[in-house]
């Protein structure tokens, strides 16, 4: 069974703009899709790529237009299988015993917890490389009614309502290697030897057994005036009760994380490792920023200009005698030398503009940078007013 | 640990990748293929020290055994699972793996200067103990020279797994995952 249920029919880009080679490759398999379903597996496949891309840090605008989701790409899979579902059996409480012929072998019950949702690695990894050789991620659609998923290597989730926020906390552990910010096990009144963590500091960004200011590894989000340890867990044989005594957005060190009771800690109350439906606390997130850095596409020089003319339009500006925001044209080029080998600037003013740069000497470099910093603050004045037009027009 | 929030950090080279995918049953792996994509790896994490560290991480090696690539990564060998647990307020839940037998890949830059490639992994039924190397495996050669089972050490005093306490986790009794049909 497994690939003789069902057919491979294509691969289809649903988001991102870039080469295969310079994005980040997101790719979305579907199970337990008969022919006749797929068309509700691409409605699917768009609502993960809706929900991801409004999730912070991927909606956070970089500069101008370009977003961090613009980082990625995501390309569907279609894969036809014989029946609808997965396979649920009765040996979980509440299993249908439901059977589903299907390519990727989707079953709950996994382990003998109903929820867990598996498929075959080694035939999606196969069919994802097979079809998308430059694949970062996968993550496997399982066409079920049942809320279940899971994580690994290939990340699942089902079709039921809010499962597909267990698909995006997967992708924290499996694109970005975060780790688990709950302080369980097993679960909460459950676990017994769980109180307390044991001294090995987690390689993983965001826990520590760490709560000293000074040397914390996520010290520079802390402020001075935030407590540390944030919180403490006042009987480490239990789930700490205590709500959230300052900001939600406060990050400090908050005891129980990393599956412990006490002596490890989470950045800030709540995030989206910790609980769904939360957004990715600070960590995470500058985590998830660095990683999709590289695959940014490249400041398209032309459409700043586009958008220079925009601006002096709106705000009557002299750029010749005021050059400031022409210098971001500087500051930006300076910063495509990342990539050298592809520096062929687009327009002949535009070449003028840069020509000399290498010979530059520091004093002149550090006048240009305050320079372009001066015309940065300027546009973001303008992008406010343009905002705020936005706004006052709705 | 050092991350930057610029968008601007230079790109990492080369734009070429190694894929190396990987079988493994129990606790043992087993290099199966191997495999340059002209693609971008993911930029690396620190390379300072990790000795004592938990978790589970691939290291890129030169000669002189310096790191010079380290990614953290989430233990794709799946002795232990986590679930959903249906509880909102307490949404997941995980159990340990007894029978954890499948496959994974990994990416890592194609550097010239990487003569081996290096799996660290904490013992199974220990997340939070000190990780040790379980595998390497020779880039120019691409053969594997090493494949330890890392769960044969007892887990630090005071760490144990629900298997290891006896209880019954959640969810219902362990097993590893049947084949189907």
């Amino acid at each position: 069974m497994g690939t003789s249920d069902g057919t491979v029919l294509g691969v289809t880009k649903i988001a991102g703009s870039g080469s295969a080679s310079a994005r980040y490759n997101v790719v979305l398999l579907g199970d337990g899709y008969r022919a006749t379903e797929m068309a509700q597996y691409a409605t699917n496949a768009q609502s993960f790529v809706d929900a991801l891309f409004a999730t912070p840090p991927f909606n956070e605008t970089v500069l101008f237009s370009t977003r961090y989701s613009s980082a990625l790409n995501v390309w569907r899979v279609d894969v036809t299988s014989t029946q609808s579902g997965a396979d649920d059996p009765t040996s979980c409480t509440g299993g249908t015993g439901a059977t589903a012929a299907t390519y990727f072998d989707a079953r709950f019950c996994n382990s003998g917890i109903r929820r867990l949702l598996q498929v075959n690695n080694a035939t999606a990894i196969n069919v994802a490389t097979a079809q998308v050789p430059h694949w970062h991620m996968i993550m496997v659609l399982v066409n079920s009614s049942i809320y279940g998923g899971g994580g690994g290597d290939v990340a699942t989730y089902s079709m039921a309502p809010d499962a597909l926020e267990i698909g995006i906390h997967e992708m924290g552990h499996t694109a970005f290697g975060l780790a688990d910010e709950y302080e369980y096990w097993a679960g909460c009144g459950v676990d017994t030897t769980r109180n307390n963590h044991p001294a090995s500091e987690p390689g993983e960004p965001n826990v520590t057994i760490n709560s000293n200011r000074a040397t914390i590894k996520w010290g520079d989000l802390i402020l001075p005036t935030t407590p540390m340890p944030t919180t403490s867990n006042a009987n480490c044989a239990l789930c700490d009760p205590q709500p959230n005594p300052v900001g939600t957005s406060t990050v400090g060190a908050f005891e129980g994380a990393h599956y412990y009771h006490c002596d490890a800690f989470r950045p800030q109350f709540n995030c989206k490792m910790r609980a769904l439906g939360q957004d990715f606390c600070a960590v995470c997130k500058r985590v998830i920023r660095h990683t999709l850095n590289p695959f940014l596409p490249k400041v398209k020089i032309p459409d700043l200009f586009d958008l220079l003319d925009y601006l002096r339009g709106k705000l009557k500006g002299d750029w010749v005698s005021d050059p400031g925001p022409l210098e971001i044209l500087r500051l930006l080029e300076i910063l495509a030398r990342g990539r050298p080998e592809e520096l062929k600037p687009q327009v002949d003013d535009l070449s003028t503009l840069i020509a000399g740069i290498d010979q530059m000497s520091s004093f002149e470099l550090r006048g240009a940078l305050l320079r372009v910093r001066s015309g940065i603050a300027r546009l973001e004045t303008a992008a406010k007013l343009i905002e705020n037009q936005i706004e006052g027009k709705r | 640990m050092a991350y930057s929030d610029s968008p601007y950090d230079p790109p990492q080279r080369p734009a070429r990748a190694l894929r190396l995918i990987f079988s493994y049953k129990g606790s043992r792996t087993k290099l199966e293929s191997k495999h340059s994509i002209e693609m971008m790896a993911l930029p690396s994490d620190t390379t300072e020290d990790y000795k004592d560290r938990s978790g589970f991480w691939v290291e890129l090696r030169d000669k002189q055994e310096r790191v010079v690539y380290r990614r953290i990564m989430r233990n794709p060998i799946q002795v232990e699972l986590e679930a959903p647990s249906g509880d909102p307020s307490r949404p997941f839940t995980r159990i340990e793996n007894p029978n954890p037998e499948g496959t994974f890949s990994v990416l890592v830059p194609d550097f010239e200067t990487a003569e081996a490639l290096v799996l660290y992994s904490s013992p199974a039924g220990a997340t939070a103990r000190a990780a040790r190397e379980i595998t390497r495996v020779l880039l120019k050669e691409g053969r594997q020279i090493s494949s330890s089972a890392s769960d044969e050490e007892p887990p630090a005093s005071g760490e144990k797994g629900p298997a290891e306490s006896g209880k019954t986790p959640r969810g219902g009794k362990t097993g590893g995952r049947k084949g189907k049909k």
